[in-house]
């Protein structure tokens, strides 16, 4: 049976992963602790033993697969989740290269006022009516300004 | 007009101006795909937290779960039980008594409505939980939710029977006049503080299907 120094063993050792894998799935860092927490809550309820890295890192993987199938398309579009659920099952994404090299690409190629909406969207997780609001522009040129990015990351990535 | 790429980033932030089926099709198209997917890898890979405080997160976790993991007052219980067995007997039965008494009363005071949460384990703890959804997800999970009055997700659902189901909630009948229309399955969610009239407009936004109300009957063609 697990005690109480196993399991803060693997706490230690294993939460900043796990929640940064559950972080660039649900987009959401209140979300994606709570899913940590419920993990290691569902170690300690079940008594499981022999726990590994492997495990915690699929345990959130899956945990995040399952809160997103609970979701309409619509709440998925929303929160800009993987519509094709078997991208999220893919153990091999995010891949640490690609997300380096995704940010290398924003910070390198695209204009700065670009560069910025970006940020805002994705690391500052603002709606496309406040960076509109907040750089006195349209919502429309918001989108303009995302798809343009998108297109060279796209054009970059492959 | 707006373009279709200016429709898909407006559905993101506005989902509520689309219908399902409007943002399916848009999902479906080659580009606008291909675009969505593109913003849901940056969304992946610019998520990124701040360096959590390991010490802070234990504290908490090791807080919430502080019975569970000293295991100290299993181990008292244990060394309790055997040291005082004829007090433990006795404690036994008369909580047993209180069981039975306190189940006599409960039972004339039982609640008729039915309500279930699914609430899938390893899930956050977000409002949008309290959205029931209809059907077998993979963890085997079913419920019957229509007792209550918030909305239903049906998922891959064959429409026999979400009209069944709309139709019992407004009190109507339903004639279906094709079994293929029956077998149709849709991505769904029902709104039950709307009208039937608006729920009818709402089906009828799907392509293949054609749904009349007259004389208290929901037609399906």
């Amino acid at each position: 049976m697990a005690n109480k120094d196993d399991i803060e063993l693997l706490f230690r050792t294993n939460y900043k992963k796990m929640l940064a894998l559950a972080i660039h799935l649900l987009h959401n860092e209140e979300a994606a602790r709570d899913i940590v927490h419920d993990i290691f809550a569902s170690i300690l309820s079940k008594q499981i033993e022999n726990v590994t890295s492997a495990y915690l890192l699929t345990g959130v993987r899956l945990a995040c697969l399952k809160y997103i199938r609970s979701l309409s398309i619509k709440e998925r579009i929303n929160r800009l989740y993987a519509v094709d659920l078997h991208e999220i099952e893919d153990e091999e994404w995010p891949d640490d290269e690609v997300v380096d090299l995704i940010n290398e690409l924003i910070e390198t190629l695209l204009p700065e006022k670009t560069k910025k909406i970006v940020r805002l969207r994705f690391t500052s997780q603002m709606k496309y009516k406040e960076i509109a609001e907040s750089l006195s522009i349209s919502e429309v040129s918001v989108y303009k300004h995302l798809h343009h990015a998108m297109n060279v990351l796209r054009q970059n990535l492959n | 007009m707006k373009d279709k790429f200016e429709r898909i980033f407006e559905a993101i932030d506005y989902p509520e101006r689309y219908s399902e089926q409007e943002i399916q099709e848009l999902l479906e198209d080659e580009e606008t795909a291909r675009l969505y997917k593109i913003l849901n890898k940056c969304a992946d890979a610019l998520s990124d937290s701040s360096d959590p405080d390991i010490d802070k997160e234990w504290e908490k976790f090791s807080k919430e779960r502080r019975k569970a993991l000293t295991g100290k007052s299993f181990r008292s219980l244990r060394s309790f039980l055997v040291h005082n067995a004829a007090a433990v007997l006795i404690a036994i039965f008369a909580s047993i008594a209180v069981i039975a008494a306190t189940i006599s009363v409960s039972k004339s005071m039982r609640n008729a409505d039915y309500t279930s949460t699914n609430v899938p384990e390893g899930a956050p703890r977000e409002s949008n939980r309290d959205i029931k959804t209809v059907g077998n997800d993979s963890i085997g999970n079913t419920i019957t939710p229509y007792e209550s009055n918030e909305p239903v997700i049906f998922k891959n659902e064959p429409l026999e029977t979400i009209i069944t189901a709309i139709a019992n909630h407004y009190g109507t009948s339903v004639s279906f006049h094709s079994d293929a229309s029956k077998q149709l399955r849709l991505y769904f969610q029902w709104d039950k503080t709307l009208t039937l009239d608006e729920v009818i407009e709402q089906l009828n936004n799907f392509e293949q299907i054609k749904i009349k109300l007259k004389d208290n009957i929901i037609t399906i063609e």
